[in-house]
């Protein structure tokens, strides 16, 4: 998890790439995944993402996150497959649980897309820096500082989080409390009494935060930036392909 | 340049003063160091000058701080941010980047510094922390050591005319500290920029602050530079804090009659008083005025 939004440092053409670039690849794949209906256009896309990761050089962290993508997608394709009771019955999961056919394509199709749509926002969270995302937030899309500040921010506290998640667990863990274990129930039972010391040390951190930016002139005036970004034909070119995906869904529909 | 003239604050939902009746003048220049057991007020006093008492905790404010002639309650933490930089005692959540050199150039962006400045004031801070090499690195993956030299360059890049420190050097190792506060020097020497500093690692202190204020329950105690506020070691040991080798060490002289100038703040000095006692030339050092409240 604590993988899955940080960003991976490189100096791959695609690190280069503006990061509006990157950020319309991610909002317009995402937007294709939900209206595409097809598996094999959803497959397509996902094959993208990993052409993408591995043409920058970042396969090997992005595997944890098509890893982790896929176990949450069986979830959900599990739980689908269980109240689509339509269709032509295949074979039964438990005496009286069948598997139908339209079940199993539905469920399939929203696993896929589920990936296919959640890949490319991770993927762009894994190849931008926080702060590029900040300048073409504000810069290029006029959002205000404030705003794109509490958004990157919030998206920055996510692997912190988990990483303190994983501290806390380590310290039960010293003090003989069993945290390793793989039923889902138990993993409830451990984890709900660590959710306290971790909201309050995060409350404190998030103070800390805020006192740290306002002695450091946050919002109190016009703002320089220290990076200019550009586009390059290469960019444009990056726009025009991914941009094809939206006819492509529609008509494939 | 800063001056708190009868000083008492407790925080909201506490009864307790944190810190009571501070009367204190600190000049341009100076370079402050603040000693003291935990629980002091040691924090809770340099917060009232970068403005977050009253701005940001609050509480009942008595008395008046003026920092560069502005009265802190009616100014903002973000006014008070051109005059006056900050590092806090959490080196973590005071980062607010993802990477070293953005952290840095956060605060220069955020005064609208042109870009070709920014580039110039960033390569000196990273020089001047010592982490050059650190500069695209992801803060989360730093030491804790690291983080707090990346917490001192973002501050130092501001060039404010008053830094204040707190416990910038808690999670380095000896020669690290040593490093921090030569920089602080240099700052000191250099850029004139006043440095207020709590520090638990009463030797560096004694070798380079030519201030030390020594506080417990909320009070300042004691007040004066450095070398007679050290004589008082009897009563800083009652404290908890312990007085450098050097100074106990003229102390068995003092009290053998060997010696009857004033301490030492460094190796060198120590040195000098032991020969001299050694050739019988012991030339006194002067003793400054202390004042005990
Ligand atoms: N945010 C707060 N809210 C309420 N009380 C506080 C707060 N911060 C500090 N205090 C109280 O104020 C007193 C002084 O605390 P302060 O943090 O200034 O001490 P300190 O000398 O910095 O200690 P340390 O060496 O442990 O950092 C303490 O009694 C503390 O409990
Ligand atoms: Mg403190």
């Amino acid at each position: 998890m604590k993988q899955m939004l940080e960003y991976v440092h490189g100096n791959s053409l695609i690190h280069r790439l503006n990061p509006l670039t990157k950020l319309i690849f991610a909002v317009v794949t995402c937007v294709a995944c939900f209206i595409g209906s097809n598996h094999l256009f959803l497959l397509g896309i996902l094959l993208f993402t990993i052409i993408i990761a591995g043409a920058s050089g970042i396969l090997g962290r992005a595997a944890g996150v098509y890893k982790a993508l896929f176990i949450l997608g069986l979830f959900l394709m599990l739980f689908q497959l269980l109240f689509t009771p339509q269709g032509r019955i295949l074979f039964y999961i438990l005496p009286g649980v069948p598997v139908t056919d339209i079940g199993l394509g539905f469920s399939s199709l929203l696993m896929l897309r589920m990936m296919a749509a959640l890949a490319p926002l991770s993927l762009m969270l894994m190849l931008t820096p926080m702060n590029e995302l900040l300048t073409a937030m504000t810069h290029n899309l006029k959002v205000p500082y404030r705003y794109a500040f509490a958004v990157v921010t919030a998206l920055r506290f996510i692997p912190a989080f988990s990483r303190e998640m994983d501290q806390i667990m380590q310290a039960q863990r010293s003090r003989g409390h069993e945290t390793d274990t793989r039923n889902p129930i138990k993993k409830i039972r451990v984890i709900i009494p660590m959710c306290i010391p971790l909201l309050i040390s995060s409350v404190r951190k998030v103070e800390t935060m805020a006192i740290s930016l306002e002695t450091r002139g946050f919002c109190t005036g016009p703002r320089s930036c220290r990076k200019k970004l550009g586009f390059t034909l290469f960019d444009i070119l990056a726009i025009i392909l991914v941009m094809a995906a939206l006819p492509v869904s529609i008509i494939i529909g | 340049m800063i001056r708190f003239n009868d000083v008492s604050f407790s925080y909201e939902n506490s009864d307790e003063m944190a810190v009571r009746n501070i009367n204190a003048h600190i000049g341009r220049g100076e370079f402050v160091g603040i000693i003291g057991p935990s629980g002091a007020g040691k924090s809770t006093l340099l917060s009232m000058i970068n403005g977050v008492i009253p701005h940001f905790y609050k509480g009942d404010f008595y008395g008046e701080v003026l920092v560069c002639g502005r009265d802190t309650v009616e100014s903002t933490c973000g006014k008070l941010s051109h005059h006056v930089g900050s590092v806090f005692q959490d080196p973590e959540s005071q980062i607010v980047s993802t990477v070293v050199e953005d952290e840095i150039a956060f605060g220069l962006e955020n005064f609208n510094i042109p870009a070709g400045e920014i580039e110039a004031r960033l390569a000196e801070a990273l020089r001047m922390a010592g982490i050059e090499h650190l500069r695209h690195e992801s803060t989360a993956a730093l030491s804790g050591g690291q983080k707090q030299r990346v917490t001192i360059a973002a501050a130092i890049a501001l060039r404010p005319e008053i830094l204040v420190l707190d416990e910038p050097t808690s999670q380095l190792d000896p020669r690290g500290s040593r490093q921090v506060f030569t920089t602080l020097r240099q700052l000191n020497r250099e850029y004139g920029i006043t440095i207020i500093i709590v520090e638990q690692k009463v030797m560096l202190l004694s070798e380079f602050c030519s201030r030390l204020m020594v506080m417990e329950k909320g009070r300042i105690i004691m007040d004066g530079p450095t070398r007679s506020v050290l004589e008082h070691n009897d009563r800083l040991l009652e404290l908890g804090i312990n007085c450098p080798r050097i100074v106990t060490l003229t102390k068995l002289l003092k009290n053998a009659s060997l010696w009857s100038g004033g301490y030492p703040v460094d190796v060198d000095e120590a040195e000098t008083v032991v020969r001299g006692i050694m050739e019988g030339t012991h030339d006194q050092y002067q003793e400054p005025e202390l004042s005990i409240q």
